[in-house]
């Protein structure tokens, strides 16, 4: 059997998609898409935030950010923004997920 | 204010990083809509220069790191690593914000625009993804006996100001003394390493507090240097590689899909293969 054929045979072999890995990625992609700038702060749309933001009726209020810093926000504007994310890339996720699920 | 992207591209006898920075950079605009620059050399400009119209090119001469071997299954791979011109990036760019990316950085997604609203004047990766699970990037996590924070300059971003300056007139420092500072910090002193050289410099800018360094808040996906890589569709792409399954005798060979994200591709020459279609 001369290189190429052997080369043509491991190329061919059959390659088991790896669910561990895809799900991993898939967990790190989304998380990442639930990064935005709003103020001077850097947040991450999830329950903890929008939790804390729909507690307080205040329009103005501080909060840490993903840095560690104070930021002062616009807390309505804030929350609009968090739910809309929160939304948006936990429905992509899910249906990303779902055909994830499916690959052989 | 101006914001764009570097990519530093030097061939060397085995890789042609142009052309990986040629198609990186037509995917930066897709996907970033931002201006590129690309730094290259007179060799490697000559052999593209039709390809580089679209690019705002900057001609330097190149520093190499020393040799590197490309391939990991291979040992003819052997060349040059023309990559230790990024300490000028500060004094060339001509943006006032500027992402330095890796050519083998394959972009896929607008997340790098998200640094541009960062309240930091400088940023890079401090954690690792690694995209086939097999956590090969866990003994990078520092560097040295003396187990420094280790942080990856393959994604760099910098706002030209006080901070970024100071940063890189240290990483200046680090590379001129490199090797008093792999002594002090107990790391091998050849070749140099621009992730050492920035993270020190990181390091000494906010006064030696590990905690105060801020970092790219999401990870640096990665692929290793055993994945090879094909591409599925204009942002899927498929890796391949060998993975040990608990109680298996033998390896078994696995793929995984990254689609609409980011990745850093160790492995060169499949990525070579695949731009030049």
């Amino acid at each position: 059997m001369d290189n190429s054929t052997v080369q043509n045979m491991a190329q061919n072999v059959r390659h088991y998609f790896d669910h561990d890995a895809a799900k991993k990625a898939l967990k790190e992609k989304y998380e990442a898409k639930l990064l935005f700038a709003h103020g001077n702060g850097m947040w991450r749309a999830g329950p903890k935030l929008i939790s804390t933001l729909r507690l307080w009726k205040l329009n103005e209020m501080v909060l840490v950010d993903e840095y560690g810093n104070p930021c002062k926000v616009d807390r309505p504007e804030l929350e609009r923004e968090a739910i809309m994310r929160w939304q948006e890339q936990m429905n992509a996720w899910y249906q990303e997920y779902e055909s994830l699920r499916k690959e052989r | 204010m101006s914001q764009g992207f570097m990519i530093f591209a030097f061939n060397n006898a085995k890789i042609d990083y142009l052309a990986q920075a040629i198609w990186v950079g037509h995917r930066i605009r897709e996907y970033l809509d931002k201006p590129v620059t690309i730094v290259t050399d007179v060799a490697s400009f000559e052999e593209h220069a039709q390809h580089l119209a679209a690019f705002n090119v900057i001609q330097t001469e190149p520093l190499a790191l020393g040799q590197r071997n490309f391939d990991i299954f291979n040992d003819d791979r052997v060349a040059l690593w023309y990559n230790a011109n990024r300490y000028q990036a500060y004094e060339i760019t001509p943006y006032d914000e500027t992402i330095v990316i890796d050519s083998d950085y394959i972009v896929s997604s607008g997340q790098l625009n998200l640094l541009f609203d960062s309240p930091h004047d400088f940023l890079t990766h401090r954690a690792v993804h690694d995209v086939t699970s097999k956590n090969s990037f866990e003994a990078f996590d520092t560097f040295g006996t003396t187990q420094m924070p280790h942080y990856w300059a393959t994604v760099l971003y910098f706002r030209k100001g006080a901070l970024a300056k100071q940063i890189f007139n240290l990483v200046t420092m680090i590379k001129t003394n490199y090797k008093y500072y792999s002594k002090l910090y107990q790391f091998m002193g050849h070749p140099y390493r621009n992730d050492y050289a920035v993270s020190l410099a990181q390091l000494i800018a906010y006064g030696h507090r590990i905690d105060a360094v801020p970092s790219i808040p999401w990870l640096l996906n990665t692929a290793p240097a055993d994945a090879t890589i094909t591409q599925i569709d204009d942002k899927t792409f498929e890796f391949r590689y060998e993975k040990w399954i608990h109680g298996q005798p033998a390896p078994k060979n696995m793929r995984v899909k990254i689609s609409e994200q980011d990745v850093h591709c160790l492995e060169k020459f499949s990525m070579g293969e695949m731009i030049s279609g």
